[in-house]
């Protein structure tokens, strides 16, 4: 455990000494903000559900960004090869660089709770509702980075590893869109693996152990598949 | 084991977990748990529900029929109606038999049984990628009690679902429905036209007319509830006797009054929108509301916390205009059922209520509690006031908060008591001094009255505008009733939280700040890290100097010093990075 969150925490903090942070976050921000709050005087509600309705979308093009340097910038620099001789394994070494990346979704996600106390001082906001929508964006973002992690784990070349992960993730997030035009067989396991209906249901305010397990399990099954395409450099 | 093998194995055992995974989450979708962390509770089983429930004196049935494979848009409601189902089913003791029956398109069983359950399917449309069809789905909840078969339409939101359901077993366990009373003859609106829609969400109850032309009629036994809704005409002495012996026997009343009415002059007005004139309101009703308690006064009260309504303009047409005769009243009470759970009412036109003594009369017995109150932005119109929704009226110099509902509570004295019983007959002039009374009788029982100083807000015109307007009616007709039961229910629903009042350049402010002020906050923390960081490095390579001039009594020439110590902090922090990463 101690190896896993040294390896997160030197993650978190390669982040914050690079560039990526400081252009990834405060554009999130900028969007994010812009999109929530050019509505939410217009509709007059003291309700974070427009924020939590773009949250999904938003982050297909913002968490790739972060994730796509993860392990194809050392396996292009060969670091990996240093990181993998020292005394760690490999679901350590992936699951520090998870930490690092999830770090990076909490920092900015902490500062749009400055809308939340924003909208609490011009009336009434359900806490409970915020709460339950805050872990749902964790949890969905979690399993963005787990997804950008795998993707990662499979090429040396940042672009591609973006670019895979932007195609995954957009694929599950307009798959529960499309369930109507699916044959019929088909549509049931498409809306189950669909990431936004999952994360509709928590914003509600309801914690449902079948949405949370979902996202546990995809995040588990994709960081499960970056350790084996780590661990396929001693097969092939 | 050589390379095929090896990835055969890996791929094996990707394979094995990734179907543990789905064989996992399979068994979940079945036992699952959920933690509901809404203010109100509003997707758990409330007590009343559990109460009632677990109350029931005979066995119910509840079946969910429910198409498996639903579009995403009507998934969440067949989800939450068959989970809260199962909820009921587990909190009644074993009073109610709960099935979620899945009628696959080709289970004609399952068919049969919906339609001996007399649910029919619905038309669902699917959007497809060349057309559009319509699915035929079921989405309905059967409900048999005794011999009875109740249906829950699929129009229910997940919203107010266990309203619907509580409601539907509270209905069908009742032997007889409760009347409530409208009262007519005096330009109110009635149950079928103005009150309809109050009518249609009254379900509950039997709503029915009680003409009170010149108190011809007495007002029915049966009837629990009486609402006086909007009248525009003086109620004869005789009707407002007829009300004080309803209120004597311990039953309740509503009253929905204006105390200013707004009227179109007859003439011709070339195309032009007429202009609305206010008059004062009187019914006869004053001086008996004002012996309970309550003083209707002759004003409008307007508020800048307003919200734009529709009003019809000249041409026929609905326009939106946001005027501060129609407010948003966000100071509601939290100690009566009837306001509780409430968030804001919309007002039209309303005028102001004052009370009448302290509001706490011990002798009397008479308890006085506001339910709802203006902002402090407020400010009430008397005299000659006419109406133009395109201009906005000056201010005055009475200010608010006003009183817009009162409940009165307790054992009311009569307003007749000492007096002769008034004839029936037309209404007349008031007289200019009133007999006192010489004795004081009073109701056997405690006696409930709701007063709201608008009558518009109820009306079919308005009612649906806002959400908590309908709440209002319902709840205060539940509590009149003395049947609260529902009330915690009804008002469960998310309903809308209001954003206060505020002035456009406070907005403006709060909205920039937020957009632009908190990525330059996270930006400026970030080059305050910057610096610290290269001051620390700066720091450190001068200690590394130090310690090697130390080490080395050879002068260093002060140039290549400068050169070192002036190094760009970017390569250092490569460096160091590159030595971070190694180690």
């Amino acid at each position: 455990m101690r190896n896993i969150l040294t390896l997160g925490r030197r993650e978190l903090g390669a982040y914050f000494n690079s560039p990526i942070a400081y252009i990834v976050i405060p554009a999130y921000l900028l969007i994010t903000g812009y999109l929530f709050f050019s509505q939410v005087f217009l509709v007059g509600d003291a309700s974070l559900r427009d924020f939590f309705g773009t949250a999904p979308l938003l982050f297909i093009f913002f968490l790739p960004a972060i994730t796509m340097r993860l392990l194809a910038e050392e396996k292009r620099t060969k670091t990996i090869e240093l990181l993998i001789t020292m005394p760690v394994t490999d679901w350590q070494v992936v699951l520090g660089k998870f930490l690092g990346a999830l770090g990076v979704l909490l920092a900015a996600l902490a500062l749009t709770l400055v809308y939340a106390f924003t909208l609490s001082s011009m009336g009434t906001l359900d806490w409970g509702i915020v709460s339950a929508g805050y872990v749902g964006l964790v949890l969905l973002g979690g399993t963005y980075i787990a997804i950008g992690l795998m993707a990662s784990s499979w090429t040396r070349h940042q672009v591609a590893a973006s670019l895979i992960t932007w195609a995954i993730t957009f694929t599950l997030y307009l798959g529960g869109k499309l369930v109507p035009m699916m044959p019929r067989a088909l549509a049931p396991a498409v809306e189950y693996l669909s990431l936004d209906s999952h994360f509709v249901n928590i914003s509600r305010g309801v914690l449902d152990t079948r949405d949370v397990i979902y996202y546990l399990s995809l995040i588990g099954v994709c960081l499960f598949l970056a350790v084996q395409s780590l661990d396929s450099r001693r097969w092939r | 084991m050589s390379k095929l093998s090896k990835s055969t194995n890996a791929i094996l055992y990707a394979s094995l977990v990734i179907g543990s995974v789905i064989l996992f989450n399979m068994i979940v979708a079945k036992k699952f748990m959920r933690l509901d962390l809404t203010a109100d509770g509003v997707y758990t089983i409330s007590a009343a529900s559990k109460k009632l429930v677990r109350g029931l004196p005979d066995r119910l049935t509840i079946k969910a029929f429910i198409t498996p494979d639903l579009p995403p848009r009507v998934k969440n409601l067949a989800r939450y109606m068959a989970d809260m189902v199962l909820d009921y089913a587990a909190h009644s003791q074993g009073r109610i038999d709960a099935e979620v029956i899945h009628v696959a398109t080709d289970d004609q069983a399952a068919k049969d049984e919906a339609t001996r359950f007399k649910i029919k399917p619905i038309k669902i449309g699917q959007y497809g990628t060349s057309k559009t069809s319509v699915q035929l789905a079921y989405l309905g909840l059967a409900f048999q009690y005794g011999g009875k078969i109740e249906v829950l339409p699929p129009t229910v939101s997940v919203n107010d679902l266990e309203y619907q359901i509580s409601s539907t077993i509270r209905r069908m366990v009742r032997e007889k429905k409760l009347k409530v009373g409208v009262t007519s003859g005096h330009g109110e609106p009635t149950p079928q036209r103005g009150l309809a829609n109050a009518k249609r969400y009254l379900k509950d109850y039997e709503v029915v007319n009680v003409d009170l032309t010149e108190g011809k009629k007495p007002i029915p036994d049966d009837i629990a509830v009486l609402l006086v809704v909007g009248p525009k005409k003086r109620f004869a002495e005789r009707a407002l006797y007829e009300m004080d012996k309803f209120l004597m026997s311990g039953r309740g009343i509503a009253f929905f009054l204006d105390g200013m009415i707004l009227e179109t002059p007859r003439g011709n007005f070339k195309g032009q929108q007429p202009p609305k004139i206010a008059r004062t309101n009187v019914t006869g009703l004053e001086p008996m509301l004002a012996h309970y308690g309550v003083k209707l006064t002759a004003d409008i009260v307007m508020d800048r916390q307003n919200r734009p309504l529709p009003l019809v303009a000249a041409n026929g047409r609905a326009v939106l205009v946001n005027h501060p005769a129609f407010p948003v009243v966000t100071d509601l009470s939290k100690e009566v059922p009837i306001t509780k759970f409430l968030k804001r009412l919309l007002m039209v036109f309303p005028s102001s209520l004052e009370l009448v003594g302290d509001g706490k009369d011990s002798k009397s017995g008479v308890q006085a509690t506001v339910l709802a109150r203006s902002t402090a932005a407020s400010w009430s119109h008397t005299g000659f006031f006419l109406f133009n929704p395109m201009h906005r009226p000056k201010e005055t110099k009475t200010v608010g908060p006003f009183e817009l509902g009162y409940l009165l509570k307790g054992t009311f004295a009569s307003f007749y008591s000492g007096r002769a019983t008034p004839e029936a007959g037309a209404p007349q002039p008031p007289q200019a001094k009133a007999p006192q009374p010489t004795r004081t009788k009073r109701a056997p029982t405690s006696a409930r009255i709701v007063v709201v100083s608008d009558a518009d807000f109820v009306q079919d015109a308005y009612l649906r505008l806002n959400p908590d307007n309908l709440l209002m009616l319902l709840n205060s007709v539940d509590f009149l009733a003395q049947d609260e039961s529902l009330i915690a229910i009804r008002s469960k629903k998310q309903t809308r939280r209001p954003l206060e009042h505020k002035e456009d350049a406070d907005i403006t402010f709060a909205k920039w700040a937020n957009i632009l002020g908190v990525p330059l906050l996270f930006l400026a923390l970030g080059f305050v890290r910057w610096r610290m960081r290269a001051s620390a490095r700066l720091r450190s390579a001068e200690d590394l100097i130090a310690q090697h001039m130390l080490s080395r009594p050879a002068p260093v020439p002060k140039k290549a010093r400068s050169e070192k110590t002036k190094a760009p902090p970017k390569d250092d922090d490569r460096a160091k990075d590159g030595e971070e990463r190694q180690s």
